[in-house]
């Protein structure tokens, strides 16, 4: 038994964007540029940041969706990405992933038998009244009556083709899940459900989870622990009440107060942090901090030299010589 | 001395019906809603898919499309008539060539929509959709509309404006290309904005700048925004009234403050329970609502939210109309449980 579940060491995801004539890449785009990441057996990290910052092609190269171009993802101390596929096999089972969009991510032709039951036929792993009574199991456990095992998703609610997508996910018994924006498409009065399903199947099953959402009250809500991406890089890492409560990077502290609170009371509060639309060319990463472009406590000569590591949770020169503001009641 | 715009909202929707025709049927999408902006102040319209938030807001310049039909009330512009121009009409009934009507889309009434990138014309310059909309509106020559294109980009905060008016929508991100479409729906002085879930797909640090944008323009032209989302943070971020629509009607009205402090239809306060609230739901079960939204063309019987109702009187909500309370002051809520309260009507 060892104490990480998945380590993610030095990771870089590239994508090319132009080649020479010779087949060369020329540019490339750095979607992930060396992100160090140890997830806890049973516990739920956050990955947080805006759109294009590299959380899915994170959350994709761990589940094997995407090729790392460099770095390494250990799964229990075993390198996935030096395997081959066959290889990789046995763990495709081990990590699942959820996706974000419940409509696109279900083949319209497929029963919900099939679409749940899919891994176990591939894997040869059940069949007959032994699968049947697996995926009405499964159904029963995210709360999908087993009588709709016949329909087809189109007859279904977005919150009950999330449960579609979940059950398909935990049949074959995961450790690790990678949930992808899994409430970010469904309507506010069913999101509330899907974020307690997650809670209660975590529990039952021992689950770990990667949980990747720019909804920073949804995060709150679920999270143990908060990784905050920013142009492909981790800027932040924390627990949850910590970093809501104390934010240590001047990007957590810009993100967590552009969220509107949904009491009137609180409206034009002070403190609002307007970021100017600035962002680096992926392509050609800046020196130092890539966010120091749109920082406000940026400093010249300190903060746009050389490489900053994370240290103490935040990848911040200045991060013992500010006062970040959080939010009120979070760390308590 | 009073003036008419003191008494009278600046539009009024009242009974509006639009329904769609799909090949299971009629879906009646906003079935008999009443809603009144006032000058300078904003209405916001929340609700989930499917409540007919978007569809209210097409109907009053009358851009639903052509699978759907208006089929009854009235949008009544009091915009003339407080500017002196001319008398309060009813939008639904002029010609489909009427001058007036024209004057109001992308005149006197702005809109903009959720998804930005694909409001504007992939195949036209920034510029050249902005400079089209001011010489129709304003009459500007080319040379002059150009140069107040250019101004108008600079004042929704578009860095180096003059190198950007000749960008095509995909050169821009999300938020720029939302900025392009304030431009385009403020240029002719509207007195009232549109905003149809204007801030959806943009990021968080985006949607606050261009919250922020929405309310310094208010603020500055005295313009009336009636603004459409379904997160309540934005909600009690932009509001001075506030419109909860489910399936097809309002079930309830009310100033923000009090909509927050003390909602009263059922689906508003299960709504605001359910969305976990930064610093307050950190590790805790939400309280849900149990069901999904109906299906439209699946209205439930009586009160259309009594399948997922908590308080639920079997026998009457299943069965009859919920009545319209109203508590005066503009605040009323479309639900039996409060049938002795308020003044009836």
């Amino acid at each position: 038994m060892t104490e990480t579940l998945l380590e993610v060491r030095d990771l870089h995801v590239r994508f090319p964007v132009r080649r020479n004539l010779l087949g060369r890449t020329t540019i490339e785009n750095h979607a992930v540029s060396g992100v160090d990441l140890a997830l806890k057996p049973g516990e739920t990290l956050a990955l947080v940041g805006e759109s294009g910052c590299g959380k899915t092609t994170l959350g994709r190269t761990i589940v094997g969706a995407q090729k790392a171009t460099s770095g390494s993802v250990l799964f229990d101390g075993k390198d996935l990405t030096a395997m081959s596929g066959r290889q990789r096999a046995p763990y495709r089972r081990q990590i699942r992933m959820v996706f974000q969009d419940p409509f696109s991510s279900l083949n319209p032709r497929m029963t919900l038998r099939q679409i749940i039951g899919d891994p176990l036929v591939a894997t040869g792993e059940a069949r007959g009244s032994e699968l049947e009574d697996r995926i009405a199991e499964m159904m029963r456990r995210v709360g999908l009556s087993p009588d709709y095992m016949d329909r087809y998703p189109h007859a279904f609610s977005g919150g009950q083709r999330q449960r579609v997508n979940i059950a398909r996910a935990l049949i074959v018994g995961p450790r690790l899940v990678v949930a992808d924006e899994p409430v970010s498409a469904l309507d506010v009065s069913v999101r509330a459900q899907i974020l307690n399903l997650l809670r209660e199947l975590q529990a039952e099953y021992g689950l770990t989870y990667l949980f990747i959402s720019h909804d920073l009250s949804v995060v709150e809500n679920l999270a143990d622990r908060v990784a905050v991406m920013y142009f492909g890089r981790i800027v932040e890492l924390a627990d949850t009440a910590a970093l809501y409560g104390n934010p240590q990077h001047p990007y957590t502290e810009a993100l967590m107060s552009a969220v509107p609170i949904p009491d009137p009371a609180l409206k034009g509060r002070g403190g609002r942090i307007l970021l100017p639309d600035e962002l680096p060319d992926p392509a050609n990463p800046p020196p130092g901090c890539a966010f120091a472009r749109r920082c406000r406590y940026a400093q010249e000569g300190r903060c746009d030299t050389g490489v900053i590591d994370l240290e103490d949770g935040a990848r911040c020169v200045r991060r013992t010589e500010l006062d970040l503001q959080g939010i009120i009641g979070a760390a308590s | 001395m009073e003036r008419p715009s003191d008494s009278k909202p600046l539009l009024e929707i009242s009974g509006l019906h639009t329904s769609f025709d799909t090949y299971d049927g009629k879906v009646r999408a906003v079935d008999g809603v009443d809603l009144a902006v006032h000058a300078g102040k904003t209405l916001c319209v929340v609700g989930e898919s499917g409540c007919g938030k978007s569809v209210t807001a097409r109907s009053i310049l009358r851009l639903v499309e052509s699978s759907g039909q208006i089929e009854s009330g009235t949008v009544t512009w009091n915009g003339d008539l407080f500017d002196g121009t001319g008398e309060a009409f009813d939008v639904l009934s002029l010609a489909d060539g009427d001058e007036r009507l024209q004057k109001l889309r992308g005149g006197d009434v702005g809109m903009i929509f959720q998804e930005p990138a694909a409001s504007l014309l992939p195949l036209r310059t920034i510029g050249a959709q902005l400079i089209e909309t001011l010489r129709i509106h304003t009459g500007l020559d080319k040379r002059a509309a150009r140069k107040r294109a250019i101004e108008l980009l600079d004042s929704v905060g578009i860095p180096d404006p003059a190198r950007r008016v000749d960008a095509y929508p995909f050169q821009l991100s999300g938020g720029m290309c939302q900025r392009a479409m304030i431009a385009i729906a403020l240029c002719a002085n509207p007195s009232l904005l549109i905003a149809d879930e204007p801030t959806t797909a943009l990021d968080v640090t985006t949607q606050a700048r261009i919250l922020d944008l929405i309310r310094s323009l208010q603020a500055e032209h005295h313009m009336a925004v009636m603004f459409i989302t379904h997160d309540l943070g934005v909600v009690a971020e932009l509001a001075d009234e506030v419109a909860v629509m489910y399936l097809g009607r309002v079930v309830e009205r009310a100033s923000v403050e009090e909509l927050f402090a003390d909602p009263k239809h059922p689906y508003t306060k299960a709504l605001l329970a359910s969305v976990p609230v930064l610093g307050r739901d950190r590790g805790r079960d939400l309280p849900t609502i149990p069901g999904a939204v109906p299906s439209p063309l699946h209205r439930p019987t009586g009160c259309s939210f009594h399948p997922r109702c908590a308080e639920a009187i079997a026998g009457k909500c299943d069965v009859d109309d919920p009545p319209e309370v109203d508590f005066g002051n503009g605040r009323t809520a479309e639900c039996v449980l409060y049938e002795t309260e308020g003044v009836r009507s």
